[in-house]
Formats: C-alpha cells, sequence, structure tokens
C-alpha cells in the first residue's frame, strides 16, 4: 500500500496563505432558499460538485465562478474574498 | 438525407444513457465500501505478487500459494477490480460533455497521478534488477578468478551470489516458465487497469457525499423491484449457461485429444461455472443489503442470506477439495467426492436464490412489503 499513500499525497500541493479564499456560496444560495440540487442544475454541474464548492474542497473555474455569481444575483467577489481581507 | 446512425454509436449512446439513469444512492457509491474495495484491489495485488515469487522448492509455501491463488485469489481481484470500476463509472465512462469540469479534473489528476507513480514503480524494479542482477553478472565474468583453475575450490561472494539467484530464478520459474512469466504480464496489466481506479475511488470517498432528495417509498420500491427483476433475468441466463458448461466441458475434453484447441474450450466451460458463482454472491449480497437498507421484506432478506451463505461455504469447499485432493492422491476419492458435492450444493443454492429474489420481485412489484 505504500505507494498508494505515496500517490494519493504527491496530487495535493499545499496551499499558500496568499491562495487561501473565502468562499459564501452557501451563504447566499440558502439566502435565495435554492438547494443545492437546484442550484447545481442552474449552473450546469453536478450536486456533489456543489458540496464541494461550498466546503471550499473544490476551486471553481473562472466560467463556473460566473456562472454562480449570476445564479446568486451576485458577483464573483462577493463569493469568493481572499482570507487577509476579513 | 440523414444516415442512419452506426451500430457503435447506437451501443455508445445506449451505454451513457444506462450510466445516467442508474440509480444514485447505490451501496456501491458509500465512501467506505469505495475504500474497502481499493484495500481489496491492492492487497490482491501484493498478494499476488508475493506468490509468483515462491520457489517451487518450498512444498508448504507452494500448496499455500495453490490454496490462496488457485483457490479464488483471482477471482476476488476481478470481482473488486469491476465492482470499483462499477461504483466510479459515472466518472470512469461518461464522455466529457456529460461531466462537469470538477469530475474531468479529477478523472485526469487520478488517472496522470496513476500513469506517473506506476511509471517509477516500473522504472524502480529495473533498476533494481539491473543492479542485482547486472552487478553480479558482471563481477562474476569479469574477474580472473572465475576462468583460473582453484584447486582450494574457495567460492568468492560474488559467484555465491550469481549463483544463489540463478539458482532462485529457476526455481521461481519451475517447469512452467510461460505460465510463471505470462502470470506477471497479467498482473502488471491489471495493476496498470486498477491503480488509476483505486487513486479515483480513495479521492472520492475521502469527501462526504451530499445527501440527495430521497425518493418517495413508492418509488423506491419499485426501483428496486425492477432492480431485481433485472438481475433475476441475466441470474436465469446465467444458471442456463452453467447447466450447459457441464457437458460442454466433459464434451470437449473427449475431443481435446483429437483437437488440442478444444483444449481451451475445457478451460473456458471449467471457468465459467466459478465465474457465475462470484457473480452471483456479489448479486445477492447486494440485494441483501438493497433491502436492508431500505427496511423492507424482512422474512426473504432472511432468505436470500441464508442461501448466500450456504451457497458461499459450499462453493468454497470445492477448490479447498480439489486442492486437498491433489496432495493427498493416494486417498484422492473422498475429497473429489466432497468436491462434486459441494458444487452441486451450491448449484441447488442459487436456483433457490434465483426464485427468491424473483418472488421477491414479484412482492415488492405487487406492493407486498413487511418492514421490520
Amino acid at each position: 500500500m505504500l505507494h498508494s499513500i505515496y500517490a494519493t499525497n504527491m496530487g495535493r500541493q499545499p496551499k499558500q496563505d496568499k491562495d487561501q479564499l473565502i468562499n459564501h456560496v452557501e451563504s447566499f444560495r440558502t439566502n435565495l432558499g435554492l438547494s443545492r440540487q437546484q442550484l447545481a442544475d442552474t449552473v450546469g454541474v453536478h450536486l456533489q460538485t456543489i458540496g464541494y464548492i461550498e466546503r471550499g474542497e473544490y476551486a471553481p473555474t473562472l466560467a463556473l465562478a460566473l456562472r454562480l455569481a449570476k445564479a446568486l444575483n451576485c458577483t464573483v467577489e462577493d463569493l469568493y474574498q481572499p482570507k487577509e481581507s476579513n | 438525407m440523414s444516415s442512419k446512425p452506426s451500430a457503435m454509436a447506437l451501443y455508445r449512446s445506449k451505454r451513457i444513457q444506462r450510466v445516467l439513469s442508474a440509480p444514485t444512492n447505490r451501496v456501491l457509491d458509500e465512501p467506505a465500501v469505495k475504500r474497502i474495495l481499493s484495500i481489496i484491489t491492492i492487497a490482491g495485488s501484493y498478494i499476488y505478487f508475493a506468490s509468483l515469487l515462491v520457489p517451487y522448492s518450498n512444498k508448504g509455501l507452494i500448496l499455500l500459494k495453490l490454496m490462496f491463488v488457485g483457490g479464488g485469489l483471482p477471482w476476488w481481484m476481478i470481482a473488486s477490480f469491476v465492482l470499483l470500476r462499477s461504483s466510479m463509472r459515472r466518472i470512469t465512462s461518461l464522455p466529457d460533455e456529460y461531466l462537469d469540469e470538477r469530475e474531468i479534473e479529477l478523472r485526469d489528476s487520478s488517472f496522470k497521478l496513476g500513469y506517473l507513480v506506476v511509471r517509477r514503480i516500473g522504472l524502480a524494479l529495473s533498476g533494481l534488477i539491473i543492479l542485482v542482477v547486472g552487478a553480479t553478472w558482471v563481477i562474476y565474468y569479469l574477474t580472473p578468478t572465475s576462468y583460473t583453475y582453484n584447486p582450494v575450490q574457495e567460492v568468492t561472494w560474488y559467484e555465491a551470489a550469481f549463483k544463489a539467484i540463478n539458482a532462485y530464478v529457476t526455481d521461481v520459474l519451475g517447469e512452467a516458465p510461460v505460465l510463471t512469466l505470462g502470470s506477471m504480464v497479467i498482473l502488471l496489466t491489471y495493476v496498470a487497469y486498477s491503480f488509476p481506479l483505486i487513486i479515483l475511488a480513495w479521492r472520492d470517498a475521502r469527501i462526504k457525499r451530499e445527501v440527495v432528495e430521497l425518493p418517495s417509498p413508492e418509488v423506491k420500491i419499485t426501483s428496486l423491484s425492477e432492480q431485481f427483476e433485472k438481475t433475476s433475468k441475466v441470474y436465469f441466463r446465467l444458471l442456463i449457461g452453467v447447466a450447459i458448461s457441464i457437458p460442454v466441458a466433459i464434451l470437449s475434453v473427449m475431443l481435446m485429444f483429437v483437437l488440442p484447441i478444444f483444449g481451451l474450450v475445457t478451460v473456458a466451460a471449467f471457468a465459467f461455472g466459478p465465474f457465475v458463482y462470484l457473480w452471483a454472491e456479489i448479486k445477492l449480497i447486494m440485494a441483501i443489503f438493497s433491502l436492508k437498507f431500505q427496511n423492507l421484506n424482512l422474512p426473504r432478506r432472511k432468505q436470500l442470506t441464508r442461501l448466500a451463505s450456504f451457497a458461499s461455504i459450499s462453493g468454497a469447499v470445492v477448490p479447498a477439495s480439489f486442492v486437498v485432493a491433489i496432495f493427498n492422491n493416494q486417498n484422492a476419492g473422498p475429497s473429489f467426492w466432497v468436491a462434486i458435492a459441494g458444487g452441486f450444493a451450491a448449484v441447488g443454492c442459487h436456483v433457490a436464490s434465483f426464485i427468491t429474489l424473483r418472488l421477491t420481485s414479484v412482492e415488492l412489484a405487487s406492493g407486498e412489503t413487511s418492514s421490520s
């Protein structure tokens, strides 16, 4: 199993502090009364992906971030902020 | 003028629809199940690799090897790979246009990582072989003492190492070098296919699954009933196949002496039974867990559990008895008959399981559910 443990750790590079973001996707979604499935259907992704995004486990591409902002009636800057600015 | 879609395009379209319409919240979608399957696949590969390194002169270890590897390890390896692939089939089977960016990134990075790691392990193994075997070989043939008459018969360390390595490799290959080398190639292919899948499943299992909006109880029962009906149809065809494979196996054994090519037919016919046995065991376990998770139909669930248990025990008796018969060849008769009896018992259990599964499907469809 050694090479497998090595493998799963290989792909995850530690994020530097300046790259850490705070995301407000979940709060914007709940304020609008949308479920994760509804938001997923609106932006055209799988339900699991919305969960990953809200927990900060996945950073969306710019195109997806823009679609999220449009669906949540806000801007990308409202959804994502750098950690030190908070 | 519209052109008819080709057969390949139609098959591809149907396969995509089948994956898209697969039920969510299957047992295989549970993170713990994905991890267990990953561990079984990895452990199976290591055990199989270790078994290939057992020299034939070590009778005790050879017996263990036969019981493990001959008894069922390859089947478990195939089963865990198939189930792992099924658990990740959405990401591995669907083309890019049906996946979102995260799924594409997860798939691509896992396969890339799998390739990189397997590549490096291959390089490390090659380097080790070149270093150990090549170095002793070069030292042995380039040192002058190996060509001179040595009345004291002193053995240098590199001569001893060279001879020991050669003796070990000869012993490992035994009298069937093609089989041993072929097994190594098959193992390498298995690792190349399974390792990226393991990384994919392990990463996917790391994250807490979203709770999908649960369908109504009526929809759950109907979906389960349809699932059981589909499974029991395939089950029926496979059992018919097993019934046909027995006379085919006997006939091909006789014809093998006329045309050796029938040896392949014999092998296929004998392998079909264990394949159906394993398939049926997996499907029965999945059916039992489905009924348990939905809290449905307790009497049938207990029947299926009993039948699956008896089938697995009687099925395991068959290879174990054959191995005992091979090593006890002067008194192989009783073990041989135990194997035959075990085989018939396993077939009987599976026929009963098929009937029970079919009845369960009919009862669920007609709304007869007795919750515990």
